[in-house]
């Protein structure tokens, strides 16, 4: 099966500055990327080199094109959400779906005419008279009835409440999510996520940090609430974060054997952003 | 085509001032001058020929009044609009959403020259004649009922048919007369997010100010060729052959038929003009840079 997306050694330096240094990556049809990262980590830039806005050095393909020199043959397989708030501000949303219905060759206007009818948002109201949540709900309605093989969604939650974010992930592997179609995920709020994905990839300072899918992490990755007495064994084990917690120490190892945690104290499978803060520590450190 | 038909009708959603309310407000003030002109004078319109007759001469010259008035201002706004398209939508973000979509930077832009040279010199041809024959229309019936010959201002179709054939000719050759600043407005707005104005019509200012500052220091001439040059190939358009004074004052001593196709060679010699082929080479070179700048800067 052909790769969504196949990258290597990507690189963008902006003067002193290196938003993407060295990133490989490889994307199969039918997965779910979250894309994890602090700010400044390159995630944007990694998200505007795919959808052909961005020119960066390396290697990168994606549907089996060039993005910056195919942008437009890319961009009819590709649905993208950049920000919480790129719609152009002076355009009723139906002007924007007919818009849309001219020049996308894979948008269903009837299917984004159902999705909206689901929410508040009156298609004859201009963009700058909606509230924020609204605005969201109109693009994800686009985006949802464009027939695209890969959904890129750069911190398309960021700024709403926690109740349109969760009904935004809802929607999204409800109505759009088939099995076959791929999606990538740019955002900080990793717990809200961390149950949809199927592979996880952190970013910091333009590198990969680590580039998993979500099922093996539970292999590579234990949570130990170290009993007192052992203490100085669990220490030895040279464990990638250690912090106390209420007044009991918890260990976060990688690649660890479970037997000698065991004896340790209590393990646990670790949230993934307990496995990001300590693999941003331990990449700073 | 339809692509084409698409990003105009975007154009066309998105600055409705321009193509909607403008024409309706000079419409509006057209028919207004109309009604006070018409109450005024009244009979007086048919002394605008010497026989007492309103014919063809007065028809032709009250069309390339009301076009001249139109084009002019839609031009004007033009301005302001080439400065601004390429930038506006990077300052509030939205270009990630237009840049989501699969069309090319070359559509984008060539989409904002298509709505200064077709979709606005379209709109205002339409509004012209509309305006034009009310206009008779109303100045005819205020005649008649003074007792004038009012109604011979529809009799004759040259003065009808050709001024607005020749009307639409000279916007679009104005269009490609003007195509090196349509160019430079744009190449300006694709670098220029904020303070374009700047750039766009200050720039070539300073710049023919000083070519006259460092002139007069080193010799002893104080003319500036490159403010000449830039100046001259704006006024002397097409478009000032159908709005010049003089011509308008053939119709009525040379008759319309003689006039109309002084005029309509007039213009139309612009196309053997070396100036209008050497301006639009550097008004699509202009353009060009502005796709490619669109290409680099979008996300900026």
């Amino acid at each position: 099966m052909n790769s969504i997306v196949e990258a290597s050694n990507l690189k963008k330096y902006y003067r002193k500055t290196h938003a993407l240094d060295g990133v490989s990556l490889r994307l199969e049809p039918g997965h779910i990327l979250g894309l994890i990262g602090p700010n400044g980590a390159g995630k944007t830039t990694l998200l505007r080199s795919l959808t052909g806005l961005l020119r960066v050095d390396g290697e990168l393909d994606v549907l089996g094109h060039d993005p910056w020199r195919n942008r437009v043959k890319v961009m009819r397989d590709v649905a993208f959400i950049a920000d919480t708030a790129t719609l152009p501000s002076w355009a009723r949303v139906d002007q924007l779906f007919t818009y849309l219905e001219k020049l996308h060759p894979n948008f269903s206007r009837a299917q984004a005419e159902t999705f909206l009818a689901r929410t508040s948002v009156d298609p004859k109201r201009r963009i700058k008279t909606l509230s924020k949540g609204m605005v969201v709900q109109a693009h994800l309605a686009m985006i949802m009835a464009i027939d695209a093989k890969l959904l890129i969604l750069d911190e398309p939650t960021l700024g709403l409440d926690l109740l349109f974010r969760k009904t935004f992930y809802t929607n999204l592997l409800n109505e759009y999510f088939d099995g076959e179609r791929t999606i990538v995920i740019s955002t900080h709020q990793v717990e809200e996520i961390e149950h949809i994905l199927t592979d996880v990839i952190f970013l910091d300072r333009g590198k990969v940090v680590l580039d998993t899918n979500t099922e093996s992490l539970g292999d590579h990755y234990a949570s130990v609430t170290v009993k007192p007495e052992a203490l100085e064994r669990a220490r030895a084990l040279r464990p990638l974060q250690e912090q106390t917690l209420m007044g009991h120490s918890v260990f976060l190892y990688e690649d660890t054997p479970a037997e000698k945690l065991k004896q340790l104290g209590e393990v646990r499978r670790p949230g993934l952003a307990d496995i990001f803060v300590a693999k941003m520590q331990e990449n700073r450190s | 085509m339809s692509t084409a038909l698409t990003l105009l009708r975007r154009e066309y959603w998105e600055h409705r001032g321009r193509y909607f309310w403008l024409p309706v407000v000079i419409f509006g003030l057209f028919m207004l001058a109309s009604l006070i002109i018409g109450i005024a004078v009244g009979g007086g319109f048919t002394d605008v020929h010497p026989t007492g007759v309103a014919d063809g001469g007065g028809v032709a010259i009250l069309g390339f009044g009301i076009g001249f008035v139109f084009y002019i201002l839609f031009a004007i706004s033009s301005i302001a609009y080439l400065l601004s398209c390429l930038g506006d939508d990077r300052v509030d973000k939205s270009v990630l959403f237009w840049r989501s979509l699969p069309v090319s930077d070359t559509s984008t832009v060539l989409s904002k020259v298509g709505a200064v040279a077709l979709l606005g010199p379209a709109i205002i041809w339409i509004a012209t004649i509309v305006t034009h024959l009310l206009v008779l229309f109303a100045i005819a019936c205020l005649a008649s009922a003074r007792g004038a010959t009012g109604f011979t201002v529809f009799a004759s179709p040259l003065a009808l048919f050709g001024t607005w054939a020749l009307f639409g000719w000279a916007m679009l050759l104005t269009a490609l007369w003007w195509l090196p600043y349509i160019g430079w407005l744009l190449a300006i707005s694709s670098i220029f997010k904020k303070r374009a104005w700047l750039w766009g019509v200050l720039a070539p200012i300073i710049v023919g100010f000083a070519e006259v500052i460092l002139s007069s220091i080193f010799t002893s001439n104080t003319t500036s060729h490159f403010f000449a040059f830039i100046t001259k190939h704006l006024i002397v358009a097409p478009l000032y052959y159908w709005g010049n004074p003089s011509i308008g004052s053939a119709y009525l001593t040379a008759g319309v038929h003689q006039s109309f196709f002084t005029q309509a060679g007039a213009i139309t010699h612009f196309l053997t003009e070396p100036s209008m082929w050497i301006g639009a080479g550097i008004g699509i070179g202009l353009i060009i840079f502005a796709i490619a700048a669109r290409r680099h800067s979008a996300t900026a």
